[in-house]
């Protein structure tokens, strides 16, 4: 029987050690699951990535920390049967699969027609009202070259978003049967509903227009308070009644704020009620962009369960990873193009123009260093972030940050302790400032 | 101390995500979801990965 100080381990070949200040990560490509490791265990496993032997790397790392033989054979074993890595006694060490940088396409494009909208979302991000000067300033003209260009570029999924874009129905519809007939294969509308009309419908339907439709509570008193418009309610629910009737695809987005926070679950059942599957029902947090920083819409609870509070990941796919070591997670590949004709990497990062295509083709925007700055944005450039060992599954919104590199404000991570910020200390350093209002919008 | 703990979980249903962007995870069997197993959004955990969702997916 050969002894098992003399066998060699390795990580899978499917295995990621990412080393953060303080502990570390190994991320498994093949299921996605990641598990965080503390220092001790981060130096054996180093150890034995060398190829050194069980028992030679049990000499090495006892002189930096007291463990057992016992210790490190059983955490060796735990690792096969989490199919980490394998134990062998040969010479050839097992070498981890590279896996290469994405090159980017632009695959989803936001057309901010308008920022006119007919309702007054506490929350809106991109300050919306129904009485601002509004004049046109990219005429249909320049938004058909706008959506033959970034077709031109890759992208085949776009959504029409505003303000309400129904406010500009004429613009709107024109712009859904170009990006038709041009060959885009996902056209949304994001929309608060209260403008379509039952002849609409059709229209929509022959285009194959997917919807996405905002509802902030499961009676008008809440949802109202919310788009501060009375009988927004009623109307949304109408046209929502006519869409499942119809089949029209929709989902819902609904923004948890202070104002419908205890009544998100029974608005949930509502719309389930109403026949709106589940799956077709997402549940946002409010994002620290325009109205989203008004620290009136929150909490000090709410905005501690709003944060990254304890480690616990969606999982992370090996295409997850290769983008997050690639690009930004969104910035990667869409764009934004707002009603002025700015371009922003993002709907809801207002921060960095990338360019005006009153003045650029989008191509131009696209391929400029600026623009190439926040698509390449990793985490291994952000502050703080660069040294966690949960940069790679950890999805990252910008608008959380109080500046463009710096660490998410809703982040409760400490990579240099290891340590994650409990509530009752959040309280005692101050938690009942909204991160969003501590960008001074 | 030798420590190993796994740090992700199964995506759920409802997992909080911004309607305005791309991407899943809520139906994305490969990031683990299940949309059948709807999450708790009084549950603390769900802002944690407040990632896009796919429109095209729902």
């Amino acid at each position: 029987m050969k002894n098992i100080a003399e066998a060699k381990f390795n990580l899978m070949p499917y295995c990621y050690l990412v080393k953060g200040a303080k502990r570390a990560a190994i991320y498994n490509l093949e299921d996605g699951d990641v598990y965080s490791i503390n220092e001790e265990s981060r130096e054996l496993l180093e150890e034995l990535n060398k190829g050194i032997s069980i028992g030679d790397s049990f000499n090495r790392v006892s002189r930096h920390f007291p463990v057992s033989m016992e210790e490190i054979i059983e955490f060796v074993q735990e690792l096969v049967k989490e199919s980490l890595g394998t134990i062998h006694y040969g010479e050839k060490m097992i070498s981890i699969n590279q896996i290469p940088k994405l090159e980017p396409t632009l695959s989803f494009l936001w057309l901010e027609l308008t920022q006119l909208c007919n309702l007054r979302c506490l929350h809106c991000y991109a300050e919306s009202a129904p009485n601002l000067s509004n004049p046109i300033k990219i005429r249909e003209s320049g938004w058909i070259r706008v959506i033959k260009e970034a077709h031109n570029l890759g992208c085949r999924k776009i959504q029409f978003i505003g303000g309400e874009p129904f406010m500009v129905k004429k613009l709107l519809f024109t712009l859904i049967q170009e990006a038709r007939d041009i060959g885009y294969k996902f056209i949304e509308v994001y929309t608060n509903a209260t403008l379509i009309k039952e002849q609409d419908l059709e229209f929509l339907r022959n285009n194959q227009v997917k919807l996405a439709v905002s509802i902030y509570g499961s009676i008008p008193l809440i949802h109202d308070i919310i788009t501060q418009k009375q009988g927004s309610f009623v109307k949304t629910i109408d046209i929502i009644r006519k869409l499942i009737e119809k089949e029209i695809p929709f989902r819902i987005g609904i923004v948890e704020m202070k104002q419908n926070s205890a009544f998100i679950k029974s608005t949930i059942t509502y719309l389930n009620e109403l026949g709106v599957l589940k799956k077709n029902i997402k549940v946002d947090i409010v994002r620290s962009s325009g109205r989203g920083c008004n620290k009136n819409l929150m909490d000090p609870k709410l905005v501690y369960r709003q944060s990254k509070h304890k480690a616990s990941f969606l999982k992370c796919s090996s295409s997850k990873f290769q983008k997050a070591i690639s690009g930004h997670n969104c910035f990667f590949d869409k764009l934004c193009v707002s009603e002025n004709g700015d371009v922003f990497p993002c709907i809801m990062e207002k921060r960095v123009v990338l360019g005006n295509i009153s003045y650029s083709t989008l191509a131009e925007i696209y391929n400029s260093d600026k623009a190439k700055q926040t698509r390449f944005l990793t985490k291994d450039k952000i502050e703080i972030c660069q040294d966690c060992e949960y940069r790679y599954c950890c999805f990252d919104c910008r608008v959380m940050a109080k500046s463009l590199y710096a660490k998410p404000s809703n982040c409760f991570y400490n990579p240099y302790t290891g340590e994650w910020r409990d509530y009752n200390k959040y309280k005692i350093e101050g938690g009942d400032e909204y991160v969003g209002a501590k960008k001074g919008n | 101390m030798l420590e190993l703990k796994k740090v992700t979980r199964k995506q759920q249903g409802l997992a909080l995500c911004n309607p305005d962007y791309g991407e899943p995870p809520s139906c994305d069997p490969e990031a683990g979801c299940d949309p059948d197993v709807p999450c708790d959004p009084n549950d603390a955990c769900t802002p944690i990965d407040s990632e896009p969702c796919n429109p095209e997916e729902g």
